[in-house]
């Protein structure tokens, strides 16, 4: 894979600036950030070269599981990587996820350690 | 209301007088009328009259009441409009200050900690720059450069720590939320009664709606250590049938842990029960040792 342009996608400020450090402190550079799925959508269609997506599920407009759908239906992105970090950790969401195509899953709060094994986990399949 | 009832009994009197008129025009003709016992319809009507003037009275004493309901329809419908225009949009607004308050905080914390990231990426260069082969001095300056580092993973563990922030606003927009249904559901109510009160103040919706999808009132802060290796064996192996206890079950449990009395050799307390493992996916010694850390 080429190198990793991440996508973050949170409603939070809070979360996607915890993320983007954590990410640029695992030795990611390129990062965008949209505050939820349809800016997320958005981003994807004019930014070129974004190629993991890291999203929340509990966000306004587009929640994180209709964003997960949406590139999953659409031939461009939906072979894009999908981290699902979220706060949501009832077994029947989990499982919604997993069937909406997200390729791995973090329980907020969540450590840089378990955010760097699910991205290895994710790339290396 | 009391046109209505003025008007009830004005009938009710009415009647009564034409009923009198009535028996005192009809009385020719029952007399005439044989073998009608005349003594008999008199005294049937003159129990109808009798009955028809109580129905004043009556109706006098049901307005009172009715007045009665009206004024407690009134008065818990001013209690509702000061609930929700009073303690609802004040519990509202502080509610949302909460989370505009901690945010603001957090990225104040997190401005301090990417500054002190950023300091330190600059005296590790400068002591790099230091170093000119001279074993005890490289020596001193590693040392130096090490115990940066471990501030710099202090300074880390502090920005992962802030993720607090996003879950209490979870948790913060659940209490909003709810709040939001009860003012409408008090709204609704007060609604309903209107028609029955004199009062026509009417009551709006104060709290702005929030988007139900924004939030998961569920948010628990908690280290999800066991919860976390449940979900990797759940994408691993695709086995849905996997037991993942809900973050809240897994805070009661650490709860009772915490509270339960330090064990001896004939504690009783189930490991297995605890875990809500009795298949193969019994939890490991890391998730014992991580449960009661």
């Amino acid at each position: 894979m080429a190198e990793l342009k991440f996508l973050i996608v949170d409603d939070s400020p809070t979360m996607r600036r915890i993320v983007f450090n954590t990410l640029k402190r695992l030795g990611y550079g390129e990062i965008e950030e949209a505050e939820q799925g349809q800016e997320a959508l958005d981003k994807l269609k004019t930014i070129p070269g974004i190629n993991f997506v890291v999203t929340d599920w509990n966000m306004p407009v587009m929640d994180g599981l209709q964003l997960v759908q949406e590139i999953r239906a659409n031939s461009q992105f939906s072979k894009i990587p999908i981290l699902m970090v979220t706060t949501r950790s009832v077994k029947d969401d989990i499982i919604e996820a997993m069937k909406a195509g997200v390729n791995n899953y973090i329980v907020k709060p969540f450590t840089p350690e378990v955010l760097k094994a699910k991205i290895d986990a994710i790339l290396s399949k | 209301m009391s046109t209505s009832k003025e008007g009830v009994i004005t009938m009710i009197e009415s009647i009564v007088e034409e009923l009198a008129i009535l028996i005192e025009e009809i009385k020719p003709i029952i007399q005439q009328t044989k073998p009608v016992d005349y003594a008999q319809v008199q005294n049937h009507l003159d129990n109808l009259i009798s009955k028809m003037s109580g129905l004043t009275e009556k109706t006098n004493l049901t307005y009172e009441l009715i007045q009665v309901v009206i004024n407690s329809i009134h008065s818990s419908r001013s209690e509702l409009k000061k609930s929700v225009d009073g303690l609802l949009k004040k519990t509202g607004v502080q509610l949302k200050k909460i989370t505009t308050t901690t945010e603001e905080a957090t990225n104040k914390i997190l401005d301090v900690a990417e500054g002190l990231d950023a300091e330190q990426l600059i005296i590790i260069e400068k002591l790099e720059s230091l170093k000119n082969k001279d074993t005890d001095q490289d020596a001193t300056i590693d040392e130096i450069k090490n115990m940066i580092y471990k501030n710099q993973d202090a300074a880390f563990t502090i920005i992962d720590y802030l993720q607090f922030q996003d879950i209490t606003a979870q948790q913060i927009s659940g209490a909003y939320a709810l709040l939001s249904d009860t003012e409408r559901t008090l709204l609704y109510v007060s609604n309903l009664l209107k028609e029955f009160d004199y009062g026509d103040e009417g009551t709006e919706i104060i709290l702005p709606p929030i988007d139900p999808k924004s939030f998961n009132a569920d948010a628990i802060f908690t280290d999800k250590g066991n919860i976390q290796n449940l979900i990797d064996d759940l994408f691993e192996t695709g086995n849905t049938q996997i037991d993942i206890p809900n973050a809240s079950e897994e805070m009661e449990l650490r709860e009772l842990a915490a509270t339960s009395p330090t064990s001896s050799d004939d504690d009783d307390f189930d490991i297995d029960a605890l875990f809500d493992n009795n298949n193969s996916n019994k939890a490991s010694q890391d998730d014992i040792d991580k449960l009661f850390s």
